[in-house]
């Protein structure tokens, strides 16, 4: 469990199977690369590199809605025909209030 | 590894050229000093071949355009079908401009405004008004408009006011015969735009000449971008960026992502490649994106492979002879620095090059000129598009990419100025490029 963090929230990321402990107020990377789990990115929580996102496939209502940053870089997936239709969020900005069900490529346990 | 040669840097200060022997630096007085920037305008700029216009911009007889650089104003003219010719912007008698920005000189002659000498379009002088008052030592060669060397190479036009310079030839080395296939005469204009950015004229086309800075100021392009692999290198004066081959095969992330074949879907990294370069694709480019994303890929085909199948097969359509491509241009691109202030990169059928200018006599002011030019349709007889200028680019939303480096241009320009700062420490692979612009500009700012 995430030190000083008093509820904890599941993430499950497919297809790789791995769940992550998320504390309230975490992001969703954050946590991840606390337990160890590696989780591509380039900017390290900037919301600038976009390397991170995930599309939410189960429990959209539980995450918080995007903030400012995060919104603007949201905008970059807006309108491409690739992401129509999916919930695209970014781990380095999301917070949850709830279980999540996310679809990530290239995220694994850091060996 | 052997010891490392040290770089020689020249500085001006006092009226004298010092140089700086420190291993892989480059003083920052060759981006802030008002004493180098002038050694350039008197030692640079009039001696090298500069792209001064393409062909189309001047395409009848007595079209005109004024080409400037810094404080020197060159006028360039149709006098005949067949032929350039460039000028001082200047009139023999008291020194007036005789033309600004573009236009036709309608009568067939140049005439200045003031005192109304008049010229021929080759530059004779065709009437000195009352020239009996002048004393007989005047001769016709002394009421000539002062002709430049101009030299034209694939639709562009060069200008060159060292009367004895090298040929443009010998200037250019190896890199008409590397872009040969890419047929640039055959090109022409979709797009110009300018802007005034703020920031020493070296420091805007370094940031288009090496790809290091990718990861810091474009992280995003990482996605799809294999930064690592691109090679650098001179061709004579002129730098090369690019020739990514084989890499280029199987459009992949940037190893600096971490990730392993099989974490990324290589038609969505191709199309967020296309999206986010934009403009530098052309509209029928996007839509073969949009056709691969929604059919299963041939068999034994890469996403690259098909795209870049459709590719050909709509470059054909527009006539082009991509033939003489190699495998390695047909995939990739060719990067080129023409020194010394144009660089870009040059696809298939299309191309987008940047040239930069002092803004005046300023160093911290560049006028930035962007050139989108791709092949034409045959029986394509279009007219030259509208040249927008952008004095203010804060004015307009460039896309992401472009707009991130602008931003960086100030903070370049003010951090250089900094007391804490005494010059580059360049990356002696990924920056080569930068360094070896400025061995070029020594060779011509060291001799007198």
């Amino acid at each position: 469990m995430p030190r000083g963090c008093r509820v904890v929230l599941n993430v499950h990321v497919q297809p790789c199977g791995v769940d992550v402990e998320v504390g309230e107020g975490q992001s969703v990377m954050a946590a991840a690369e606390g337990q160890g789990i590696f989780w591509p990115t380039v900017c390290h929580g900037l919301a600038e590199c976009h390397t991170c996102f995930f599309e939410v496939m189960e429990g959209a209502e539980h995450l918080e809605p995007p903030d400012g940053l995060e919104e603007v870089a949201l905008q970059r997936f807006a309108g491409r025909s690739w992401y129509e239709g999916k919930v695209i969020r970014l781990a380095c900005q999301a917070r949850v209030r709830g279980s999540v069900v996310v679809r990530k490529l290239g995220v694994r346990r850091a060996s | 590894m052997g010891v490392p040669t040290p770089m020689v840097m020249t500085i001006a200060r006092d009226g004298e050229l010092i140089e700086s022997t420190q291993q892989n630096f480059i003083p920052k007085e060759r981006y802030v000093s008002q004493e180098f920037f002038d050694l350039e305008m008197e030692r640079l700029w009039p001696r090298v071949w500069q792209m001064a216009c393409r062909e189309e911009e001047v395409p009848r007889t007595g079209d005109f355009l004024e080409y400037i650089i810094g404080d020197q104003s060159i006028l360039i003219t149709r006098s005949e079908p067949d032929t350039v010719r460039a000028f001082y912007n200047t009139c023999p008698h008291r020194g007036t401009r005789l033309a600004a920005g573009v236009g036709n000189f309608a009568t067939g002659e140049i005439r200045c405004r003031y005192h109304a000498w008049r010229f021929e379009l080759d530059g004779t002088n065709k009437e000195v008004v009352d020239r009996f008052d002048f004393p007989p030592t005047m001769t016709d060669a002394d009421a000539c408009l002062n002709q430049i060397q101009v030299g034209r190479w694939g639709g562009f036009v060069f200008i060159n006011m060292d009367p004895h310079c090298e040929s443009l030839e010998s200037f250019l080395g190896p890199v008409p015969e590397l872009l040969e296939p890419y047929r640039f005469e055959k090109m022409r204009f979709r797009s110009y735009r300018s802007v005034i950015l703020p920031a020493n004229w070296k420091s805007v086309l370094d940031a288009f000449n090496e790809s290091y800075h990718v990861q810091g100021t474009h992280p995003q392009l990482l996605r799809w971008s294999d930064d690592t692999a691109i090679r650098y290198g001179p061709l004579g004066k002129h730098n090369h960026m690019g020739g990514l081959g084989e890499v280029k095969r199987e459009i992949r992330p940037s190893p600096r992502l971490g990730l392993q074949p099989g974490d990324y879907d290589e038609r969505e990294l191709l199309g967020v490649m296309i999206d986010e370069l934009g403009g530098l694709f052309m509209k029928e480019e996007r839509r073969q994106v949009e056709e691969l994303k929604n059919k299963p890929l041939p068999e034994g085909m890469t996403a690259m492979d098909a795209y870049n199948d459709l590719r050909l097969k709509m470059l054909r359509r527009k006539g082009g002879d991509v033939e003489e491509l190699t495998d390695e241009q047909l995939l990739s691109s060719d990067d080129v620095h023409f020194f010394p202030n144009v660089v870009g990169p040059i696809y298939p059928g299309s191309t987008t090059l940047f040239r930069v200018r002092p803004n005046g006599l300023d160093p911290d002011s560049t006028i930035k000129d962007l050139w989108t030019l791709e092949w034409v349709s045959p029986g394509d007889q279009r007219e030259m598009c509208e040249h927008k200028f952008y004095p203010d680019w804060t004015a307009k939303d460039w896309g992401l990419v472009t707009n991130q480096d602008y931003a960086n241009m100030a903070h370049v320009q003010a951090g250089m100025k900094s007391r804490g700062c005494t010059g580059l420490q360049l990356n002696p692979r990924q920056e080569q490029n930068v360094i070896h612009m400025h061995e070029v500009i020594d060779q011509y700012i060291c001799s007198p």
